[in-house]
């Protein structure tokens, strides 16, 4: 079995008394290309926050590399674990170059003026992240896909082991999300473990190799997407009543939403 | 090939310093007639108007100017400091109530002590913003949580109106002497400007933004948002304790020895932002040369421009500041 870089176990999670996550376990080893879906509220944000660190289990561990995650210091648990979150939006507007140098704050201390390598390392993830023909750009100029990129861009200059996504497909149009898809493979490819959250069912199947599915507080079913996206389960988990076929040309299921489900519990 | 951000820094700080060198020699030389200068640049210093001249310049002029330029340097480079903690491009050094508090402490020793305490009121004005800053960030700590930077901008706007009508409760009730005097406090003032006032805000300033610079990287991380910062690693809620601590220091120590003047920490770093991008490394000394020539200036102006009268500097700096603030406000 492979090692896994980023483990929940036994995690659970609340905001006050209303419990969010239950008894989750799972791991991310390297390579891994990992996705969770569920319904709005399901707690797939949290579950990524507790993941990256920014939440704390009220219950369980979560461990980075087999330790404990709270005994490293954020700047070590950054070095190896990157997120692209949804979007912020700050006022002060940077370029496309400087936002992607800052993937390389974890492995400095405090004042630093970049130098060859850590330019060398952003070139590439600029190239990789196809964010160069932007580089002078300021952010605020930016298509949501663009922003997407560089994101991506940034999260890659982190170097880092493990990266996880929250909703990488909102506000993204199709050309946009391919391109994603795309990108995602490229840097999986690579070595870099992947772990994303979306309730865009079909995206998730055609990019994820495994998938999980979080309905009330913990995983409901987990395996290949051909496994997991079934009519049974996604009655189940989202209430809905769906198609399930195959996308002919890429071999993936594909959902297509029918109607809603009237559940009398 | 672009040019690195190190080389970028230190070719602006070296022509912001030209300029701010310039700005203080005309400060010091204003009011001195050319053949005063060539007197003095001829070294015969025999003659009683070249002694004369001289005491003007190093007793009057220079420790005024040096505490122009320091303020200057401070207040910019804690509006930087400010607007991007509270990610808010309005936000200035004084949002917060430290200048309410400073204005409260002074006016305080002001009625009580009159002027025959200068330092006093100095030191009163420091406890006065000390303690706003503190009661702002206390009921900001208190809500902790989600909306931390809008409940920091709402309660510092809120204490800030509170001392502000303490404050003019006092001066209404003070005698007319003492008016004059709160009254110049409140507008800005450098004309008792002494080398013990210049010393006491030099180190608080270089200390403050020494500690600040150290932290560039950091602060740019902020702007960027919360969650963004975390996941790079920073400890966001103690950054932002420290940046604000240092800031509110540094800025009430300058509105001990200055009064209250307006405009400088908001319109300087926006000024520099607009010219030099939001890159922390290269706006924070850019802020602090730069506010240090405005406000060293707007004091030389506000000596000469209506002379024999002189006018409070922070009626020139809202003068000059308030037009610019528009036109970046109608550009954006």
């Amino acid at each position: 079995m492979k090692r896994a870089l980023l483990e929940c176990r036994d995690v659970s999670f609340g905001y006050g008394a209303r419990t969010v996550l239950h008894g989750i376990s799972f791991g991310i080893g390297e390579g891994d290309f990992v996705g969770v879906i569920g319904p709005n509220g399901a707690g797939k944000s949290t579950l990524t926050k507790v993941l990256s660190g920014l939440l704390r289990p009220s219950e369980g561990v979560v461990t980075l590399t087999g330790a404990d995650m709270s005994s490293f210091s954020k700047r070590e648990v950054a070095a190896q674990v990157a997120v692209v979150q949804q979007e912020e939006s700050p006022d002060f507007s940077f370029t496309v170059t400087e936002e992607v140098m800052m993937g390389r704050a974890p492995h400095h201390g405090g004042l630093y003026f970049e130098g060859p390598s850590d330019r060398a390392i952003v070139q590439e993830a600029m190239d990789k992240a196809r964010v160069t023909h932007l580089a002078e750009r300021r952010i605020e100029t930016l298509s949501g896909g663009e922003r997407q990129r560089v994101r991506i861009a940034r999260t890659l200059a982190q170097q880092p082991k493990v990266l996880l996504l929250d909703e990488p497909t909102n506000h993204l149009d199709l050309y946009a999300q391919l391109s994603l898809i795309e990108l995602m493979r490229d840097i999986n490819g690579e070595g870099i473990a992947i772990f994303m959250v979306s309730h865009d069912i079909n995206f998730m199947c055609e990019s994820c190799a495994h998938l999980k599915i979080l309905h009330e507080r913990k995983f409901y079913c987990q395996g290949s997407p051909r496994e997991v996206i079934t009519e049974e389960n996604l009655a189940h988990s989202f209430n809905i009543k769906a198609l399930v076929d195959v996308n002919p040309v890429t071999g993936a299921p594909r959902m297509t939403p029918l109607a809603r489900l009237v559940s009398n519990s | 090939m672009r040019v690195s951000t190190l080389a970028r820094t230190i070719l602006i700080s070296m022509s912001l310093t030209g300029v701010l060198l310039v700005v203080l020699l005309i400060s010091l030389l204003m009011g001195t007639t050319v053949t005063e200068v060539k007197t003095l640049l001829m070294q015969s210093a025999q003659g009683i108007d070249a002694q004369r001249t001289w005491t003007i310049i190093l007793s009057y002029r220079l420790p005024r100017t040096l505490l122009a330029a320091i303020a200057g340097a401070g207040l910019a480079s804690a509006g930087v400091v400010f607007q991007g903690v509270l990610k808010n491009p309005l936000a200035d050094p004084y949002l917060i109530g430290i200048a309410a508090g400073g204005a409260l402490g002074a006016v305080v020793s002001i009625a009580l002590f009159g002027e025959r305490w200068l330092l006093g009121t100095s030191l009163c004005a420091f406890l006065g913003s000390i303690a706003a800053v503190g009661l702002v960030y206390g009921l900001a700590v208190a809500r902790r949580g989600r909306g931390y930077v809008n409940t920091v901008i709402l309660a510092g706007v809120i204490v800030g109106a509170l001392m502000n009508a303490v404050m003019l409760l006092i001066l209404s009730l003070s005698g007319s002497h003492e008016k004059q005097r709160i009254l110049f406090w409140l507008m800005g003032d450098f004309s008792l400007a002494s080398y013990q006032k210049v010393l006491l805000a030099a180190v608080v300033v270089a200390a403050g933004w020494t500690l600040i610079y150290l932290n560039a990287n950091r602060l740019n991380l902020l702007i960027v948002g919360d969650d963004t910062a975390a996941h790079l690693g920073l400890n966001v809620f103690r950054t932002r304790t420290l940046f604000m601590i240092v800031a509110a220091m540094v800025t009430g120590a300058i509105v001990s020895v200055s009064g209250t003047i307006g405009f400088v920490g908001l319109v300087v770093p926006h000024a520099m932002r607009l010219l030099f991008g939001p890159d922390n490394r290269v706006l924070l000394p850019a802020a602090l040369l730069g506010g240090a020539a405005f406000l060293a200036a707007s004091d030389c102006v506000a000596r000469v421009v209506a002379y024999p009268v002189e006018l409070p500097v922070g009626v020139i700096t809202t003068l000059s500041g308030a037009p610019f603030f528009l036109y970046l406000l109608v550009k954006k």
